[in-house]
């Protein structure tokens, strides 16, 4: 193989039952078409077969992949994606996570590792190099993700980094999440997996670095961008966080609140970053490699049971929003420790603020019996989350997630459970940004702002935010293009703003990283190749056109504060037509037959 | 006439307060002629939030909670609110 720059040239396939390791080679065709981070994820998840299996079973693949820019000088590229088929949707899912496993983990010698099999009890992954060794963890049962970590790089040493899960990923809740360095690979469950395969953690380490193409071209991009990311275009994010979206939001009636029965809520200024700071001393902190950090960190005042170190918790919109409005709760002092609880055991936010709404309001309505689960109670929160972490009494039906449970509850209860293709709806109040209704309902993984940003159009003159018409279906093709470039890269998102020629900028990146001249054109059409590649993935797994829709509670019921918030199933349904031809899929969102055939015989090539 | 200015996220930090009445001596002004009157009150917006030409790019108006609105030329009323935010509703 001709040298590569920016990569290994191949992944590390680890079968944890027996520790065995193999490496698979890539070539730099299938790496030039999937970049890396989300892309070569989708592409190895295809190439594993991973839509045929059981998402918790030991023959589900789990892909930890790095990105060409992992290890080098550009500002918040310690990145790395975890990708996996989602228990919680059974469709493709990919989060990502920063800072040094990203960095670690490529230094072991490869651009992703797969992760298949099981181990005969819970084990402890550890990767030196391309060395893989299990050992036992059994020590480790039950213990916080933070715990884990700290005793592993106890143990092993500074050197390693490690991701891990909290108990609700050794427990199967199906949004469990998998963590490092206090950060998550967040939505869709991929704690569950790796849980399923008893690895309580896995531990990379090695001294391989890539090369890059031009390094003092690169090293001058990466100043520049540095330059830019102290800009005006990130000053939210370092000085209030992403937090500082919930009073606009509140304005705007896009809050959710009460489980989507409202879109703005009366607690929001004491459950706002200005607020909390008046009595709080927030710090601030940042993933490795960034530039702009946009981490706030609050102090959480003591529960029972609480040690000295664990008394913060990293703040953010969508904790906020998960475990305070939706649930009804407006005391800050509730939702900053339900948000650290969720860190403790390892759950999905979004998620779990998600399905507890949803119960609370089931409850109101006489459907589910648990009279202390009521809109509006901090301690009720907590309470559920912790019977989530143990998946005790009713915390075994939470720790399904919303849909799973309105099928259990069965009656009306799907219509109202907020989530689509299984996961749950961030922040974002669909009916209030109708552009955002449609990433919602066409996203690959589900309901998720990460992977379109539509709600950008919403927030401008291009489109009308409470009136969806087909014209936006560009807009929302555009922004998850954009999302799938940024995702493949891997860059931080929270940069998007800074670049002012967004496709050629990045060209020049890759240019200087791999020496391949990239046009803004071939740009776009990986992005392209890399939303249909989940499409495929989706298909493989049983996708059909009736799941790219919302709950009905969005479809019928008009925001009961913002009546002119409405929203038919009819606009959805043209919306989507016109999302799905814009992409060149037929109508209904069928990949056609060209594109599938092109994308399966990457993943079937022998490199 | 009266236009209400609701200033959010890092806006409402540079200014100092959450929102400010203002008068005008017409009965319509135009969004250019709102911002050149806030930098006038808070100049800390200069700069950053608000630009000679306008809003900077990071940056928002919307009017009544309604219609997003960046061109400097757009009527607003009397009566009317100005929201002005982030145009980045990530998070
Ligand atoms: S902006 Fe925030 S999330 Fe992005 S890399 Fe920096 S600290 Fe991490």
């Amino acid at each position: 193989m001709p040298s590569l720059h920016g990569y290994h040239g191949g992944y590390l396939r680890i079968d944890v039952s027996n520790g065995r390791v193999e490496f698979v080679q890539l070539s730099a065709a299938v790496l030039r078409r999937y970049l890396g981070g989300v892309g070569l994820g989708v592409h190895l998840m295809l190439r594993e077969r991973a839509a045929e299996c059981e998402a918790l079973s030991a023959a589900a693949p789990l892909a930890f992949v790095f990105s060409p820019l992992v290890g080098g000088p550009l500002t918040t590229s310690a990145k790395f994606a975890v990708v996996h088929k989602s228990p919680l949707t059974n469709r493709l899912n990919d989060s990502l996570a920063s800072s040094g496993f990203a960095i670690s983990g490529k230094k072991t010698g490869a651009d992703a590792l797969v992760l298949r099999g099981a181990a005969a009890a819970l084990s402890v992954l550890v990767l030196d190099g391309r060395q893989a060794v299990l050992e036992p963890a059994t020590e480790l049962a039950g213990a916080s993700a933070r715990e884990a970590e700290a005793a592993l790089l106890k143990k092993y040493g500074p050197d390693f980094s490690a991701a891990v899960i909290g108990p609700a990923g050794e427990r199967g809740v199906r949004y469990a999440t998998i963590s490092h360095s206090g950060r998550h690979a967040g939505r869709g469950g991929a704690g569950a997996v790796l849980g399923a395969k008893n690895i309580k953690a896995v531990l990379v380490r090695g001294e391989q670095r890539c090369t890059w193409s031009d390094p003092s071209g690169l090293t001058a991009l990466a100043k520049e961008l540095a330059m830019k990311s102290w800009g005006p275009a990130t000053a939210k994010y370092r000085e209030l966080g992403t937090a500082s979206n919930l009073l606009a939001f509140n304005r705007l009636g896009a809050l959710p609140t009460r489980n989507f029965q409202a879109g703005s809520f009366a607690g929001a200024v004491d459950l706002s970053p200005e607020a909390l700071e008046t009595d709080r001393k927030k710090t601030r902190q940042s993933c490795a490699a960034c530039t702009i950090g946009c981490e706030h960190i609050y102090p959480v005042k003591a529960q029972k049971n609480d040690d000295e170190s664990n008394n913060t918790v990293r703040l953010e919109y969508e904790n906020l929003f998960a475990l305070g409005p939706l649930c009804g709760v407006r005391d800050a002092d509730s939702v900053l420790a339900a948000s650290r609880l969720c860190d403790d055991l390892g759950i999905d936010t979004v998620s779990a603020g998600g399905t507890i709404a949803f119960a609370m309001e089931c409850v109101e309505r006489q459907l589910l019996d648990a009279p202390w689960l009521r809109f509006g109670d901090g301690s009720a929160v907590l309470k559920a989350l912790e019977l989530i972490g143990r998946r005790e009494g009713l915390g075994g039906l939470l720790a399904l997630g919303s849909r799973r449970l309105a099928e259990r509850i069965g009656q009306d209860a799907l219509a109202f459970a907020p989530q689509v293709k299984g996961l749950e709806i961030p922040g974002y109040e669909p009916r209030a940004l109708q552009t955002m209704a449609l990433g919602f309902a066409v996203g690959s993984r589900g309901a998720d702002h990460n992977r379109s940003g539509a709600y950008e159009a919403d927030f401008s003159e291009q489109a009308d935010r409470r009136a969806l018409s087909p014209k936006s279906a560009p807009l929302a093709v555009e922004s998850e293009d954009r999302a799938a470039l940024i995702d493949s890269l891997i860059l931080c998102k929270f940069l998007r703003g800074v670049f002012t020629d967004f496709h050629g900028e990045i060209g020049h990146i890759l240019q200087n990283t791999t020496g391949w001249e990239i046009s803004p054109d071939e740009l776009r059409e990986t992005a392209r190749r890399i939303v249909s590649a989940k499409k495929l993935f989706n298909q493989q797994a049983g996708w059909s056109p009736s799941e790219d829709t919302l709950p009905q509670r969005f479809l019928q019921t008009p925001l009961s504060d913002d009546p002119r918030a409405s929203l038919s199933a009819e606009s959805l349904q043209a919306a989507i037509v016109a999302y799905n031809q814009t992409r060149g899929w037929s109508p209904e969102g069928w990949l056609p037959r060209r594109i599938a055939d092109e994308i399966m015989a990457d993943a079937d090539l022998q490199d | 006439m009266n236009v209400k200015v609701e200033l959010f996220g890092v806006p409402r930090a540079r200014a100092g307060v959450p929102q400010v009445d203002m008068e005008f001596p017409t009965d319509q002004t135009s969004l250019g002629e709102v911002l050149t009157a806030l930098v006038r009150m808070f100049p800390n917006l200069a700069g950053e939030c608000i630009l000679e030409a306008g809003l900077a790019s990071g940056y928002t108006a919307n009017l009544d909670g309604e219609a997003f609105v960046r061109d400097v030329g757009a009527k607003i009323q009397d009566g009317q609110s100005l929201l002005i935010m982030s145009a980045d509703a990530g998070g």
